[in-house]
């Protein structure tokens, strides 16, 4: 690293003191909106400075945290639902004291465990620790990414594609949220750049590295998990195909295979013994693919297959090369074809993003800006990519793209293929870099490459989230800028105080209430004698299921909020058109039930289920 | 004498040694002299949880190879994770517990993170022994490391006027961003809830007998960043059963048990028992209202 550069300049000072200072106008935006202005300002200058500095690592590393903080920095609590459910788990190691099963049931650790053992260790509150941490270890995944990038492309295509990643919609959301998915994708591109460095270099010490990367992307995250499997397939055998030199193929076989073995093994190994949910997913979809009850097993031995034949068969590469090689001949024809399975691609993704597939969805359309931007300048980007050095490239994007439009399609089943498109944004954000380096070096100006860098990472960063984050409200329906999900983003100081009042009242029973209440405070109270309802709508004993939690206690309580009657989500009302809680519905909780607590915003009704 | 000197050149020739062992004795000293100081001790956590197990295991790795020195940084980070997460999977099919509450610091997990940390430092030492290879000179991961150290040692010594303006800039955010973080409030609220007889949140008086006289417990907590006047008022089909008036400053909070007289004449089936809380100078709708349903028999 050469610090020299940078330090001349006291850039990377400057750096740290906008992104300070863009912090903490943004914790302060709360009380102050305004200040959000002043915020957008900065992160526009602070984007500007890193094409400043010869080696733009130390301000991309201030940028990206600072923009994974956004969420963490703007709401005292952490958001939505899921970091709730982290939180819960990091709070049952510490009081279970182990990683039993019975004790830990999500079974993926590395987050849960770091943030506790970091807790018992200082005594700092781990919520404190998730909202802080995480998004550090996030950071490191964009970090890698240039990384990788800048050793096999260029300092630009490196940089643009890192910060094209970074305010990525699918990506800046889930890597912003403190959960699981936010290190399991750093953890996934830290994993491909070793192996690929592994299998490339043929390098032992990267292949040991990965020896301990890969069993912790096991540990993290189940589907970061899965998506690595796919994305080395795709790169591997690409490379070794259709890219590797000749003379190296035998060992970078061997490399590339001792990687897929690595991956198996602790992958069935912990998903086996520990995650058999995900693990029989894994099997019926094989057992689907192959005929077979077997078909692991044929897929282990047609993966490894695979990996053997370049060793063994070394002629069969030379077939291919020529017959790609004839392809890459009839550039402008492959990428007509390109363009139309796009245009599909594109239509089945808009279809289900628009809400309508089998999943309600209501994005605002300016949400939709990043995610359009980022398919035109692939569209571009790919046609520079239709060569043997960068086909391993266009193998992963076409592997994602294929597995996120077979899920939104239905013909894979999948139960949110949202949680799919992050992962394609990875070869999508450099694709797209690709695309725009090529039409910035048309216009030839270095300048204005920054300035429109800098414009396009702003705007996204300003659209990625739910409006409630930038614009301080959630609007009125039938404006443009209306995102009902505004309603759940944040956690309010009132809901929180609820939940609070009902654990330190030692609150034991039955408690109903909508999905995201249902996260902090299973979180916060975190209680075996407590049973959170927020699968069926509260206050309504006729349904027959609410039967067998109502036999389970004696004391029944609703939480109500005020939001509840504008926006509210029952069990599985993520994926159908949301239903608030109806005025009959409020009236019959007061009618049949006794008002207990109030704070302004909360209630919460109480009925002795015996009497 | 000289065996001493020699003693110091042997361990001043192995600047990670060093390095590990100091950092083992911040980690594992500080806690008990600032117990659950979190602001203190979550630098030597991090350093001694993410950074030192993938410290010396990246070493081992890498020990004559270079690799760009970010990615030895992270490997540090991701590293020391999985080691940490594989001493609990360890510990747990154990069944050993991973913390100690009395002494969190000779906690299980972290005594074998330690362990594996050693290991790998003492193997790392092993590898550069000159039994084992021809040359025992540092290796380049290690000398790439320190060199790095050596840089930002030598940067604190060369800077010049803007360098220093703009750290002090920093600092002053870094403090001022402490101090309105720690004062920065919740949105004010005030807490209107009831409590059964005994002060919990089950069993109310929901079932009477005829001649008893039920009672509860109504609390206010003032969380209005202000001090507050309220009015209390208890009523049952809207004659009022009783009236009080309550003072409270900021944060503080009030619990008095309540006596409910059923009015006579409507004294049989469910009655509405209404506990309004009015603002003492907006009495004319109620600022929180809560109510409970009693069945006399």
């Amino acid at each position: 690293m050469d610090y020299t550069t940078i330090t001349g300049k006291n850039i990377v000072y400057a750096q740290l003191f906008l992104a300070i200072l863009a912090a903490l106008l943004l914790y302060l935006s709360g009380d102050y909106p305004v200040l959000l202005i002043l915020f957008i300002i900065l992160f526009f200058i602070l984007a500007c400075t890193l094409f400043l500095s010869k080696t733009p690592l130390i301000g991309l590393f201030f940028l990206v945290v600072l923009a994974l903080s956004i969420l963490m920095l703007r709401f005292r609590y952490l958001p939505w639902g899921d970091p709730w459910y982290e939180y819960q788990m990091t709070k049952q190691i510490i009081l279970g004291n182990s990683l039993d099963l019975l004790n830990y049931p999500s079974q993926l650790p590395i987050i849960h465990l770091s943030i506790a053992a970091l807790s018992v260790y200082s005594g700092m509150d781990p919520l404190m620790i998730q909202k802080f941490f995480t998004p550090v270890l996030s950071a490191c995944g964009i970090l890698v990414l240039y990384v990788f990038l800048e050793e096999y492309t260029t300092k630009d295509i490196a940089l643009i594609s890192a910060l094209f990643l970074l305010v990525g919609t699918p990506y800046i959301h889930w890597a912003s949220q403190a959960v699981r998915e936010s290190v399991g994708i750093a953890f996934l591109i830290l994993a491909l750049y070793l192996s690929y460095q592994s299998m490339k270099k043929c390098r032992l010490d990267y292949l040991l590295a990965a020896l301990f990367v890969i069993p912790g992307l096991v540990l993290t995250h189940h589907l970061a998990n899965l998506m690595f499997l796919l994305a080395w397939l795709a790169i591997s055998l690409s490379y070794l195909y259709c890219v590797c030199e000749m003379k190296s193929v035998k060992k970078s076989a061997l490399f590339a295979l001792g990687i897929f073995l690595i991956y198996i093994f602790s992958t069935f190994l912990w998903w086996s013994t520990h995650l058999s949910v995900q693990y029989g997913e894994f099997e019926n979809l094989m057992n689907t693919l192959f005929f077979t009850p077997l078909g692991v097993v044929f897929f282990i031995v047609c993966i490894i297959t695979l990996y053997i034949l370049p060793i063994f068969l070394p002629k069969i590469l030379l077939f291919i090369r020529y017959f790609l090689g004839i392809v890459f001949s009839r550039k402008k024809e492959i990428y007509a074809v390109t363009l139309i399975i796009s245009v599909i691609f594109a239509g089945v993704i808009y279809n289900f993003v628009m809400g309508k597939s089998f999943f309600i969805t209501s994005y605002p359309g300016f949400m939709l800006i990043n995610g359009i931007l980022m398919a035109l300048l692939a569209i571009i980007g790919i046609y520079y990519c239709f060569n043997f050095e960068k086909f391993p490239l266009v193998c992963w994007l076409g592997t994602m793209a294929l597995v996120i439009v077979l899920t939104m399609a239905k013909i894979v089943p999948f139960v949110d293929p949202f949680r799919l498109l992050e992962f394609v944004w990875i070869p999508l954000a450099i694709v797209s870099a690709i695309g725009f380096v090529q039409i910035i070096k048309i216009m030839k100006s270095e300048r204005i490459m920054v300035l429109v860098v800098a414009s396009i990472v702003t705007i996204s960063i300003i659209t990625a989230f739910p409006s409630m984050v930038f614009f301080n409200t959630s609007f009125n329906p039938g404006h443009p800028l209306f995102d009902n999900r505004s309603q759940v983003i944040s956690h309010p100081d009132s809901e929180i105080l609820t939940i609070n009042w009902l654990k330190t009242s030692n609150v034991s029973g039955i408690i109903e209430t909508d999905t995201y209440i249902g996260y902090a405070g299973r979180a916060l109270v975190n209680d075996d004698n407590v049973t959170w309802q927020t699968y069926f709508r509260p206050g309504n004993p006729d349904d027959p299921i609410k039967a067998y939690y109502y036999n389970l206690h004696q004391n029944y309580y609703a939480l109500v909020s005020g939001r509840m009657p504008i926006y509210s989500e029952f069990g599985e009302d993520w994926s159908k058109n949301k239903n608030p809680l109806n005025p009959s519905e409020i009236e019959r909780l007061n009618q049949e039930h006794n008002l207990i607590y109030d704070n302004g915003e909360n209630k919460i009704f109480y009925s002795n289920l015996s009497l | 004498m000289m065996e001493k000197r020699d003693l110091v050149q042997k361990i001043s020739s192995h600047p990670v040694i060093i390095f590990f062992f100091v950092i083992v004795a911040i980690s594992f000293l500080l806690p008990y002299f600032f117990p659950g100081n979190g602001y203190i001790l979550i630098v030597p956590g991090v350093l001694f949880l993410f950074f030192l197990p993938g410290f010396v295991i990246t070493n081992l790795i890498f020990s004559n190879k270079e690799i760009p020195s970010i990615i030895r940084y992270i490997l540090f980070l991701v590293i020391s994770t999985t080691v940490l997460t594989g001493v609990a999977i360890l510990l747990t099919t154990l069944k050993i517990p991973l913390f100690n509450p009395g002494i969190p610091v000779i906690s299980p997990l972290f005594l074998g993170v330690l362990f594996v940390s050693v290991c790998a430092l003492m193997l790392g030492e092993l590898r550069r022994s000159p039994c084992i290879r021809s040359s025992p000179s540092i290796p380049a991961s290690e000398k790439k490391f320190l060199s790095d150290i050596r840089y930002f040692r030598n940067a604190s010594h060369n800077i010049d006027k803007l360098s220093i303006c703009l750290l002090a800039l920093i600092i002053s955010l870094l403090i001022g961003g402490y101090f309105i973080s720690t004062t920065n409030q919740p949105a004010p609220s005030t807490e209107f809830y009831l409590l059964n007889d005994e002060g919990k949140i089950i069993d109310y008086p929901l079932t009477i007998s005829a001649n008893e006289t039920p009672s509860v417990m109504a609390g206010i907590v003032n969380y209005e960043h202000t001090r507050m006047d309220y009015v209390l008022i208890i009523v049952q089909d809207n004659m009022t059963l009783s009236r009080q008036n309550v003072s409270l400053n900021d944060n503080e909070k009030w619990l008095e048990r309540q006596s409910l007289p059923m009015i006579s004449g409507s004294n049989s089936g469910k009655q509405k028992i209404e506990f309004r809380l009015y603002k003492k100078d907006e009495i004319l709708e109620p600022y929180r209202r809560l109510h409970i349903w009693i069945t006399q028999q």
